[in-house]
């Protein structure tokens, strides 16, 4: 018996696009949950525990989920720009989502009551060390001259403590005589040179971008950047299983350098990979690997 | 050895000024000698600093903290947003490193003060280990109330402001039912504090013996230090179904147990 498959997203996410463009040419039909339509037009009713009525609409069609066996979801806000009234419809239908497939019984890619502490950035970087790979040092601080004393041990790159994405850039410490700390806390982590590489796991499975740049420090910025598939050593390979696995996720993305020593250093995990743009180069390989856990993963 | 600076509190109590059950440890702090300092998410965030690298990791400052849903303290202005949500990430990850007690304590996977007290029941569910005779009552969530909910007690779940029946909601939003619990009912609610309980209401009713051990049981299980549970009791059943889960409990107003609470978690805060 074929199980019934939802994919949760939202129309102006070029991921979920392009996961439903990928499916369709492989002759899959999932169920359809398009957030941004349910938030205009429709609405939900979701129960815990499950009642066998829990569903979404929109106004021109209505999905049920209680029959649904594998869930490929990718819940964030949509791109576009809501009046103040659509935002709390959208943040109470996420939050609704996120409780009930919590509680679900069925397959979710990914679960949300996964490990979450990409949102943490200093908490982050402490699990990835705990999982055993080579993170580099960091601090987080709203103290000038503990994060000057930083600075001055070597180059750093500066991030978001929310994980809010944003390009990577390198912090100078002439500039910290900008900040302010009613600004908020800064999260700095040492700079690694090499060359980059973007794993994605997708149960046992690996599909590798090697990214070779130029003086970027974000390759995402640099227009001569050079993308190329490759197969990591059997021992990475197991370790990022095992990581992704460990987390409670069947599928992640994860970000590494690679430095002159060979040396890989872990710099995050994605629970929620934006993927489409490194499936390109991998031959569409992790959305079909997406595709079986989903329909065929007993 | 210890670095920090003998200026530091020796408790951090981050709260809002309001907050009775935090004003009640802070005064049993005060009677005890314990330099108390009651400040925002916003006003901790500026002393908090959190490396982490191949030695390990460090947290400053090094010294408990009980941790209450509050506004922020993030000041208005074109990136309070931003502001906030990284003040959120970065006591988030200090609270979830520090190697003093924390209460309670953000996870990474399960309960967190820090988190809307409704993911609190959901995490319990996922754990699947409740007591026995003690049962989950269920829950709704809907992007409006359709007609009326009788019997049910209708939350805003942007706002938390919640009406019994829906009919007192000020707007259409979305909503979350649960199960009444009110006069029109019988329950019985329990405050854990560690290991420690305390019937706040409902002590008359035949159950309560078994919801104070069940309230115990699922406060270790959703691992949380204090926290309020609710059972909803019914006449002739000898079983017990969980209605709330309040990491942040306020409601339980009667003085005795306020006192004996705080004087239990100034106990659980200054034992690390």
């Amino acid at each position: 018996m074929t199980r019934n498959v939802a994919v949760i997203g939202d129309a102006t996410d070029p991921t979920t696009v392009h996961f439903l463009a990928e499916c369709a040419a492989a002759g899959y039909k999932p169920r359809v949950v398009s957030l941004g339509d349910i938030v205009a037009t429709g609405g939900w009713h979701l129960a815990v525990p499950d009642d066998g009525c829990s569903r979404v609409w929109t106004a021109d069609a209505e999905v049920p989920l209680s029959d649904v066996g594998a869930f490929y979801c990718r819940l964030a806000g949509s791109r576009a720009q809501w009046p103040a009234e659509m935002e709390i419809r959208q943040s109470g239908l996420l939050l609704s989502l996120r409780l009930w497939l919590t509680a679900s019984r069925a397959l979710v890619i990914n679960r949300p009551d996964i490990d979450q502490h990409n949102g943490a950035k200093s908490l982050h970087e402490s699990e990835l060390a705990r999982l055993g790979f080579s993170v580099p040092d960091s601090i987080s601080s709203s103290d000038i001259s503990q994060l000057a004393d930083f600075l001055r041990g070597g180059r750093a790159v500066i991030k978001a403590c929310c994980g809010m994405r944003a390009n990577t850039r390198e912090l100078l410490i002439d500039r910290l005589r900008e900040y302010s700390a009613d600004r908020g806390p800064l999260h700095l982590q040492r700079l690694i040179p090499g060359y980059d590489i973007r794993a994605h796991v997708v149960g046992a499975e690996v599909f590798a971008v090697r990214i070779d740049g130029g003086p970027a420090v974000d390759y995402r910025t640099d227009r001569h950047a050079r993308y190329s598939a490759v197969t990591l050593p059997r021992e990475l390979q197991a370790v990022l299983v095992e990581a992704t696995r460990a987390q409670g996720m069947a599928f992640s993305g994860w970000d590494l350098k690679v430095d002159a020593d060979e040396r890989v250093w872990c710099l995050e995990s994605n629970p929620m990979p934006g993927y489409s743009f490194y499936d390109g180069h991998v031959g569409g390989d992790i959305s079909k690997a997406l595709m079986r856990q989903l329909w065929e993963q007993p | 050895m210890s670095t920090v600076p003998a200026s530091l509190p020796d408790l951090y109590v981050l709260a809002g000024g309001t907050d009775t059950l935090a004003r009640a440890v802070l005064g049993a702090a005060e009677g005890r000698g314990v330099r108390a300092l009651l400040c925002s998410r916003f006003e901790y965030a500026r002393v908090l600093t959190v490396e982490v690298g191949l030695s390990g990791v460090r947290v400053m400052p090094d010294r408990p903290v009980l941790v209450r849903q509050h506004a922020d303290g993030v000041p208005p202005g074109p990136d309070a947003g931003f502001i906030s949500e990284e003040v959120y990430a970065h006591v988030k990850g200090g609270l979830s490193l520090l190697g003093r007690t924390v209460v309670n304590r953000p996870r990474i996977r399960g309960v967190s003060v820090l988190q809307p007290p409704a993911i609190a029941q959901y995490h319990l569910r996922a754990a699947g280990g409740l007591p026995d005779r003690v049962t989950l009552a269920p829950e709704l969530f809907r992007d409006r109330v359709h007609g009326g909910a009788s019997g049910w007690e209708v939350q805003d779940i942007y706002t938390y402001e919640a009406s019994l029946g829906g009919g007192n909601t000020s707007r259409e939003a979305p909503q979350r039912l649960r199960r009444s619990v009110s006069r029109l009912f019988r329950y019985v609610s329990v405050l854990v504090v560690g290991t420690r309980t305390w019937v706040s209401a409902g002590a008359g009713d035949p159950l309560a013996g078994i919801a104070r051990e069940a309230a115990a049981e699922i406060g270790s299980i959703a691992d949380l230090q204090l926290a309020e549970v609710t059972f909803k009791s019914t006449e002739g059943e000898d079983s017990l179904q969980v209605a709330r889960v309040d990491a942040n409990p306020r409601s339980f107003a009667a003085a005795p147990i306020m006192s004996q609470a705080a004087e239990a978690l100034l106990d659980l805060l200054m034992a690390s």
